[in-house]
């Protein structure tokens, strides 16, 4: 090998590895910030559809979604994954979270399929595509290996040691792809119950379901708790930018202050958080909290007609996951609809 | 069809056996009732706990998803946010310091109980429950309480510290002595050592096949182990640190 | 087990105290030693102190907090309507006592206002139709009907705390303390929860725990000083003016009429009669010197947007060696101002700003860039500390920007705050005070000039606040100049040089304090009682206005 081309294979393999860790990084601290972070996780008062369901009933259909995500064909997955983003339109300021949940699902998915496309060894692509057993993958280049495989890039072979295959393949990226879209659609939904859920009315939800009130209580101070974190962080980056940190930094390098700023800031933040913990502490025991073993509420715990519609859509979401299944549009990738799995022996 | 193409086998080849999982969990509980019962469980619990609870779930929540979510790329090994960076700083070093500022035996399965839970209204979406809160309340949480249980409650020499300090109040102290400092650490360490094996054996060998039908892939598993005990140990040892110096920021 | 408020008919005094000597677990000597104390019903109370004195620690005595969430030794000898407090658990006792706090950012816990004032009555498993009533009782009460479903992550500090309140009144308690209830909010948000705590005068047992005196006198009954862990006095108020010199003597900030009042032996809720009074005796009170500065060292022009509303559209420009004061309402675009300055605003907010210092154009410049001329320290300024000594805390900025005589410079910023004893103690453990100095220490070493601080003087008392003006006076005097948001009118009055309000995110007044504060009223900016004792010719608001 020419030291041209040494530093060829080094620089590129480097350039498309950075490229899977960098893009993410992009999307979700350059296009979306903090504030557009914080604005994915929060809930904001509006009355549409979503605002008006219970908490059970959307726990329920993601619940249902995660299943039902898991034992179809990826093209459904995305499709469903699709629908969900086009229904953040009806949220309150819903262009702008269907913008920011593209995001951070795009970033999710391509930071997940970089992993899968780069570590899944060839055996397994040939049987996710193929469904044919090997044990062991022809030799990597060979022909039957080129049987199989489109070849992209060769990586610099030290890159092995790190869990990297020896090649990255156009397969390997197609199932890392389908693989990782499974997330976006459970990621959209999850995040739907978040925005349009007091966090105290899932917890009440929740707490029909009897759990424990001192837990239910260390979920709404954890959940009031998380945004004054993004605030808490916000102000402490920014502090030390403005005291020097990154004045060296360049347009490419800055992401990167940007994620140091946030690791240094984490025990200012901490710290300052848990001095108001005793406060916290004494507003709840002086009025009455663990009075009794369980409460009652104020508002009584109902379901709606749009409730029922979306448990309709719910049951279509099982139908169309068993109806997809008996028609061999099951879970192609990277498990066969059919049969078993490559090499299992059934105990049952 | 059986439930992500398991067809209800629960033995696959590679699998770690499910007696041997079910063995290790019934053993945990065992012991965390007889730890619940020697110490009054979560009635010794004050609210204050509870919120201290609460704040560190909702830090380990934000630096889980947020930071370790795509920085996990940095650790070759990583194939989901539950390893890495995620792992390392959501998982390990934020429960440690909630260890240190309640330290009363059962806070370690409370924090992770609570942690599961609001990790599921913010991103899993109550996928796969109750098995991981189960699965995350009866090791890393239990691993936790044990220690807090052995060290009589003073888990990173915190209880020392904050009487060292009280006593060298108006001199220029405040600072931990070496032989305290030693003790963050190596408790620390121990912590991280523990918290590298429950991932890749309890879930990437049971239960990912278990509940999302992924492969076991002893290799992948051999790997991440070792890079989450090579990151494991100087992680909990840094927790170890901050968590004592967290828990005397906020006076104990 | 617990009884659920009102219906419970006791004859038992509110509070009865004999022999309280109360110490924390592991401090030997006693934090506060009462030998007999006693409220009555209906009574409104002033408990007054400097901080740390133990009149918290008094309070939470009755309120069970001492000592079921602090622990302690021998807290006995506390007596609410009847029920030993040490005997009595917190469930009970919070049904009989309800507590409002300082800070409301900690003490509202729920996600909405609605849930927030349900959380008590819930706790109780009152039927929903009860709950229900009184959370409107309380919401109505407190007139903050308009905020009902909104998220309590998104409210002012002034907002909060009247939700805070709706929500200890919801228990529908017999009695209340508020510990400080005002520290941190606007004077706006201070008038509205007196105008509350005013309508339940004679309903309700009230205990007003506060370190200045002023805000709350007009309204209660008694007034009691705790210092050094004892009650120093416990007397009705139209006596208090005789007891100036103990008040001076506990490091209360004694409003200076009061001085005057005892002098003319008048009353001194009187302020016309008092200033009339000085006018004739042909005194000449002492006016604050108002600096008018160097050259215009700051030149700002901020205008910043989200989708339909403008939140600030205003210009600011400082001199060198001036302290500028920005006041106005909670939500008038304060903080945004210094943000935009600063370049700290959220990405979300649209800003078109120009911003020149010391004749060089930082309009397009980042926030290190900024941060070169100018320091800006947040009211969390805890959130600064991030290094693991005051030495390397304060040498940062010197270091990030590779200043070559880094420790020198250290050396003397270290001299200036008097850290020097503490350079190797970790921020993190040092007291409030002590990590104020700190952030400020650390935010100035890098050789800015300007510095922007965002309520300095928010939950500190008069002691605390004179070290800040000291510390402020003493910078001047080195060459800094000063860009203050803050609602303490009193301190606006004696320490800064010009001031600013704005409303509605619009500049709507500037000019010299005595300027401003002739016509300020109509902006919710009251001005202080010192302020009409030197300006006869304007007239003093109602009693309970009153700036402080």
């Amino acid at each position: 090998m020419t030291l041209l081309e040494a530093v060829y294979i080094n620089a590129g393999s480097w350039v498309l590895f950075l490229f899977g860790l960098a893009f993410p990084i992009y999307l979700i601290f350059g296009y979306m910030g903090l504030t557009g972070f914080k604005d994915l996780t929060r809930y904001e008062e509006a009355k549409t559809f979503y605002y008006r369901l219970n908490p059970l009933t959307k726990i329920a259909f993601t619940i249902v979604l995660t299943f039902v995500v898991a034992v179809t064909a990826w093209s459904a997955d995305l499709a469903l994954g699709l629908i969900i983003l086009v229904s953040y339109l009806s949220l309150r300021r819903g262009f702008r979270k269907l913008l920011l949940g593209s995001a951070l699902a795009f970033a999710s998915v391509v930071g997940l399929a970089w992993t899968f496309s780069t570590a899944t060894p060839y055996t397994l692509i040939i049987y996710a595509f193929t469904r044919q057993c090997l044990t062991v993958a022809p030799p990597t280049m060979s022909p039957a290996w080129l049987h199989y495989f489109t070849p992209l890039w060769t990586w610099a072979s030290y890159f092995q040691y790190w869990g990297f295959q020896p090649v990255f393949t156009l397969q390997g990226l197609l199932y890392g792809l389908q693989v990782s879209t499974r997330t976006g659609a459970v990621l959209l939904a999850a995040l739907i119950l978040v925005m349009t859920s007091t966090p105290s009315a899932i917890l009440r939800s929740l707490g029909k379901l009897k759990l424990p009130i001192v837990l239910i209580f260390a979920l709404v101070v954890g959940l009031r708790t998380v945004p004054r974190i993004f605030d808490s962080l916000d102000t402490a980056v920014k502090v030390q930018f403005m005291r020097g940190y990154g004045s060296r930094a360049n347009k490419a390098t800055r992401v990167f202050y940007l994620f140091g700023g946030v690791l240094s800031s984490i025990v200012p933040a901490m710290t300052f958080l848990f001095r108001g913990a005793q406060n916290t502490a004494i507003s709840a025991d002086t009025r009455a909290f663990r009075a009794y073993k369980d409460r009652t509420f104020l508002t009584p715990f109902t379901f709606s007609r749009e409730d029922y519609i979306l448990f309709a859509v719910v049951a279509a979401l099982v139908v169309f996951a068993v109806v997809s299944n008996i028609y061999g549009f099951g879970r192609a990738i990277p498990y066969s609809a059919v049969g078993s799995s490559c090499g299992a022996t059934s105990t049952a | 069809m059986g439930f992500n193409d398991i067809a209800g086998s629960l033995n696959q080849v590679g699998q770690i056996p499910w007696e041997y999982v079910v063995g290790y969990f019934v053993i945990a509980l065992v012991v965390a009732f007889v730890l619940g019962k020697k110490t009054g469980g979560l009635s010794s619990f004050t609210t204050l706990d509870f919120v201290y609870i609460g704040i560190g779930v909702a830090f380990a929540v934000v630096w889980q998803w947020f930071i370790g979510a795509f920085l996990g790329g940095f650790l070759p090994t990583s194939v989901s946010a539950y390893i890495g960076i995620g792992f390392i700083g959501g998982q390990l070093i934020t429960m440690m310091v909630v260890a240190a500022l309640v330290r009363k035996v059962g806070v370690g399965m409370t924090s992770f109980v609570v942690y599961s839970f609001l990790s599921d209204i913010f991103h899993y979406g109550f996928g796969g429950e109750p098995m991981y809160f189960i699965y995350e309340g009866l090791t890393y949480g239990l691993f936790l309480d044990l220690t807090i249980a052995l060290t009589g409650g003073n888990i990173f020499g915190v209880k020392s510290s904050i009487k060292a300090s009280a006593e060298a109040t108006a001199t220029s102290g405040g600072g931990s002595s070496g032989k305290l400092l030693a003790l963050m650490i190596i408790e620390g360490a121990i912590i991280g050592f523990l918290f590298a094996f429950p991932d890749p054996i309890i879930y990437s060998a049971f239960f990912g096949p278990f509940i999302n039908a992924s492969k076991v892939n002893w290799q992948t598993i051999y790997r991440t182990l070792t890079t989450n005990v090579i990151s494991g140990i100087p992680a909990g040892a840094l927790g170890g640190v901050i968590a004592n110096r967290v828990s005397r920021a906020i006076g104990g | 087990m617990v009884e659920t408020g009102s219906t419970e008919v006791s004859l038992a005094k509110p509070v009865q105290v004999h022999n309280l000597a109360f110490n924390y677990v592991g401090v030997g000597r006693p934090v506060l030693t009462v030998d007999s104390f006693h409220v009555d019903d209906g009574e409104v109370i002033l408990i007054i102190g400097k901080s740390g004195g133990g009149k918290s620690t008094l309070v939470n005595c009755f309120n069970g907090v001492i000592p079921h969430i602090f622990h302690g030794n021998n807290p006995g000898g506390v007596v609410v309507y009847g029920h030993v407090v040490k005997e009595t658990p917190l469930p009970k006792l919070s049904v009989m006592v309800g507590t409002l706090l300082q800070d409301p950012e900690t003490q509202v816990l729920n996600y909405t206002v609605e849930e927030e004032v349900a959380f008590g009555p819930e706790n109780l498993r009152l039927p929903p139709e009860e709950i229900r009533r009184r959370v409107d009782d309380a919401i109505a009460t407190t007139d903050i009907e308009g905020l009902r479903n909104r998220e309590t992550y998104v409210l002012s500090g002034g907002e909060l705390q009247r939700v805070a309140l709706a929500a200890v009144l919801a228990m529908k308690t017999k009695m209340l303390i508020m510990d400080e209830p005002t520290s941190n909010i606007d004077p706006e948000g201070t008038a509205r929860v007196f105008q509350t705590l005013t309508g339940l005068k004679g309903k309700s047992t009230l205990i007003i725990v506060e370190h200045k005196l002023e805000r709350a006198l007009h309204f209660v009954d008694r007034v009691v000083l705790v210092d050094e862990g004892k009650i120093v006095f416990d007397i009705e108020k139209s006596k208090l003016v005789d007891y100036v010199e103990e008040l001076h003597a506990a490091g209360i900030d004694v409003p200076e009429h009061y001085l005057y009042a005892k002098r003319f032996g008048m009353n001194p809720s009187d302020i016309d009669g008092i200033r009339k009074r000085i006018a004739t005796e042909g005194l000449q009170l002492g006016v604050p010197k108002r600096d008018k500065g160097g050259e215009v060292i700051l030149d700002a022009r901020s205008l910043v947007e989200v989708p339909g509303k403008v939140l600030v559209d205003a210009e600011v420009t400082l001199r060198e060696r001036q302290v500028l004061a920005v006041m106005g309402r909670n939500g008038a675009g304060k903080s945004t101002l210094l943000k935009s300055i600063m370049n700290f605003l959220d990405r979300q907010l649209t800003a078109k700003s120009t911003l020149t210092v010391d004749g060089v154009d930082l309009s397009r410049a980042n926030i290190q860039t900024r941060g070169k001329h100018i320091a800006f320290v947040p009211q969390s300024f805890d959130l600064m500390l991030i290094n693991k000594t005051v030495e390397d805390e304060v040498s940062y900025s010197l270091r990030k920007r590779g200043v070559k005589d880094h420790k020198q410079k250290t050396e003397e910023f270290l001299k200036l705050f008097g850290l020097q004893d503490f350079r190797r103690r970790d921020p993190l453990m040092l007291s409030v005070g002590q990590r104020r100095r700190v952030a400020m220490a650390s935010a100035l070493s890098a050789g800015v000039k300007i510095v922007m601080l965002d309520e300095p003087t928010s939950g500190q008392d008069f002691y605390h606040k004179e070290i800040i003006a000291r510390e402020i006076a003493m910078l001047k005097g080195l060459g800094y100049s000063f860009i203050i948001v803050t609602h303490d009118a009193k301190f606006v009055y004696r320490y800064s040089d010009y001031m600013l309000i704005l409303d509605g995110g619009k500049k709507v007044l500037e000019g010299t304090p005595e300027e401003v504060f002739a016509v300020s009223q109509r902006y919710s900016v009251i001005p202080p009682t010192e302020y009409y004792l030197r300006n006869p010719q304007i007239q003093i608001p109602e009693l309970g206005m009153l700036g402080v």
